[in-house]
């Protein structure tokens, strides 16, 4: 009887096991092989287990920095009351930053020395976005504006935004403040936010700051500008014969929130901030 | 004890290839402690593809070739029906099939697909079949969530389709509200956004009173967030973020729409997906 008992049990556990392992199969990934040339990802588990923060360990991974990086100490407040776009909080939102080519200090220190004679067929994104800026410098803004156009359809937000402004300014210089260029600015600068820039909430305020009350009947306007100049990034990329970028946050926007709340309630902080040597 | 050394064999053995198929299931499971999966940059990697063929091979729908026909029709009736299923050109049928628009054979496959092999699939296509099964099953609420998984992994037919069906399970939940509209509008428009003019079909069939110039803030909101959501989503999974891709011929569907207000019955040759 025992022996029965045992045999049984023994079988149930068999089959238990079996079919475990059979349920698990049709979901199961296909192995790795030695094959597989792209460097296996770190897991998710591993993150956990070394501790930390795993969305922090994620953006990490995702954001990669390239260069030594330099962290130094700033007031909040100071960096709230300025263009603070090309500020890192964090060495993932460096590397976002790099990743869209945002330039560096000793980059825009170096815009009169950029070769304008050099053929811009092969730049890359930063350097045509330089390019971009120092046309901008010398004056030549039309030429600028397409210049920076180019480089945001290769992923460039700033480039992006820099040619909103610019055409901007160039619009108003020529026919004065007008709805309709308000307009066009407001939905620029909401496609920088789309693709993933928060701090373009500077320029909004700088250059809009009442927009909305101004212009509740506009908000049309502005709406389909906004799906309009999506679909240019897209039509320019198809152009160019490359991917069209998608939208791609950037990180340490909970960050940035909450020293904009630190500072409505008058208080301020000293933060790291991260810089690419 | 009366066991002999046999029985003794056996049940070891017995018990040994049970508890490693056990230990095999529970390694895999996502509990925490067991490994995940978590494929942050090898977004196209030959793993990937071997799973996607291994998963197409199983519902027996792995990606035909693109083939279409030609369709005689008047301007009216191309503009009565749902265009986003037309193409002028043979380009814009590459663009329907780059998005994932489904053929005839892939809606006749519906109710044949194995629901169990398209689970968790990681890639659009099959993903926008398995929703679209399940849309047809009247699992709106589920359909929903798995075309919008499609609708990240690119698949702009996907996300049409998704958020109709968001749409009717919060109306049935709700009830009407505009909220609800603004969230229908600003879905619709992350569509266009992605590339696709002809979603005013959806639009006007399903928001026909809507006014755009009354809640254009709200909607443009809710569009920013939604598009902005796209990206997170693709930084937590690894899986790109689709960027614009605008559909070919919106100049010639525009005016074709002006023609077709005047001149319905003038004919047009268009084509379809087969």
């Amino acid at each position: 009887m025992r022996k029965q008992t045992l045999l049984l049990s023994a079988g149930l556990l068999l089959l238990l096991g079996l079919a475990a392992f059979l349920e698990l199969r049709p979901a199961a990934p296909v192995a790795v092989s030695a094959t597989d040339s792209q460097p296996r990802p770190p897991l998710l588990a591993r993150m956990v287990a070394q501790g930390g923060d795993v969305l922090a360990s994620i953006f990490a991974a995702r954001f990669p920095v390239r260069g030594k990086v330099r962290a130094s100490e700033a007031d909040s407040n100071v960096l709230l009351s300025q263009d603070s776009r090309r500020v890192a909080l964090s060495q993932a939102e460096l590397g976002w930053l790099q990743k869209h080519a945002y330039p560096t200090d000793a980059a825009l220190d170096a815009l009169s020395s950029v070769d304008l004679a050099a053929p811009e067929g092969s730049l890359s994104s930063e350097a045509m976005t330089l390019r971009g800026l120092a046309l901008l410098q010398r004056g030549a803004v039309p030429e600028a504006i397409v210049t920076l156009r180019k480089a945001a359809a290769q992923g460039a937000i700033y480039a992006y935004e820099e040619a909103a402004i610019a055409e901007y300014r160039q619009r108003v210089a020529q026919s004065g403040k007008a709805d309709d260029a308000d307009d066009v600015l407001r939905a620029h600068l909401e496609v920088a936010q789309i693709l993933g820039d928060y701090k373009v909430d500077y320029l909004t305020a700088t250059y809009l700051p009442d927009y909305r009350d101004r212009n509740p009947q506009r908000a049309e306007a502005m709406q389909r500008y906004t799906s309009e100049f999506m679909r240019q990034l897209g039509l320019g990329a198809q152009a160019l014969g490359v991917t069209a970028p998608g939208p791609d946050p950037r990180p340490g926007g909970e960050q940035w929130r909450d020293l904009q709340r630190l500072s409505a309630a008058g208080e301020s902080a000293r933060v790291d901030v991260y810089v690419a040597e | 004890m009366k066991i002999s050394i046999r029985v003794l064999v056996v049940v070891s053995l017995s018990g040994a290839l049970g508890l490693a198929g056990l230990a095999a299931f529970l390694a895999q499971r996502p509990d925490g402690t067991a490994p995940v999966r978590n494929d942050l940059e090898a977004v196209d990697s030959p793993l990937r593809q071997r799973d996607r063929a291994h998963r197409g091979e199983n519902i027996g729908r792995t990606v035909p070739p693109v083939k279409y026909r030609n369709v005689h029709l008047s301007l009216g009736e191309v503009t009565k029906m749902d265009s986003r299923q037309v193409a002028l050109s043979v380009e814009e049928i590459d663009w329907m099939r780059r998005h994932n628009f489904p053929d005839s054979a892939d809606l006749a496959s519906l109710a044949t697909l194995d629901e169990k092999a398209l689970r968790g699939v990681r890639d659009p296509r099959l993903a926008t079949l398995h929703g679209l099964m399940l849309m047809r099953k009247g699992e709106t609420f589920a359909a929903s969530a798995v075309l919008a998984h499609a609708g990240a992994m690119g698949s702009i037919y996907a996300a049409e389709e998704s958020a109709v069906a968001e749409y009717f399970v919060l109306q049935e939940r709700l009830g009407p509200s505009i909220e609800n509209d603004d969230v229908l509008r600003a879905r619709l428009e992350v569509a266009r956004i992605m590339g696709d003019d002809r979603v005013d079909f959806l639009i006007e069939k399903h928001l026909p009173g809507y006014s755009i110039a009354d809640r254009a803030y709200q909607v443009q909101a809710h569009t920013t967030v939604f598009l902005g959501k796209l990206g997170e989503s693709a930084q937590l999974t690894g899986w790109p973020a689709p960027g614009p891709d605008p559909r070919p011929n919106a100049e010639a569907w525009r005016r074709l729409q002006e023609t077709a207000a005047t001149q319905p019955q003038t004919p047009v040759e268009v084509y379809v997906l087969e």
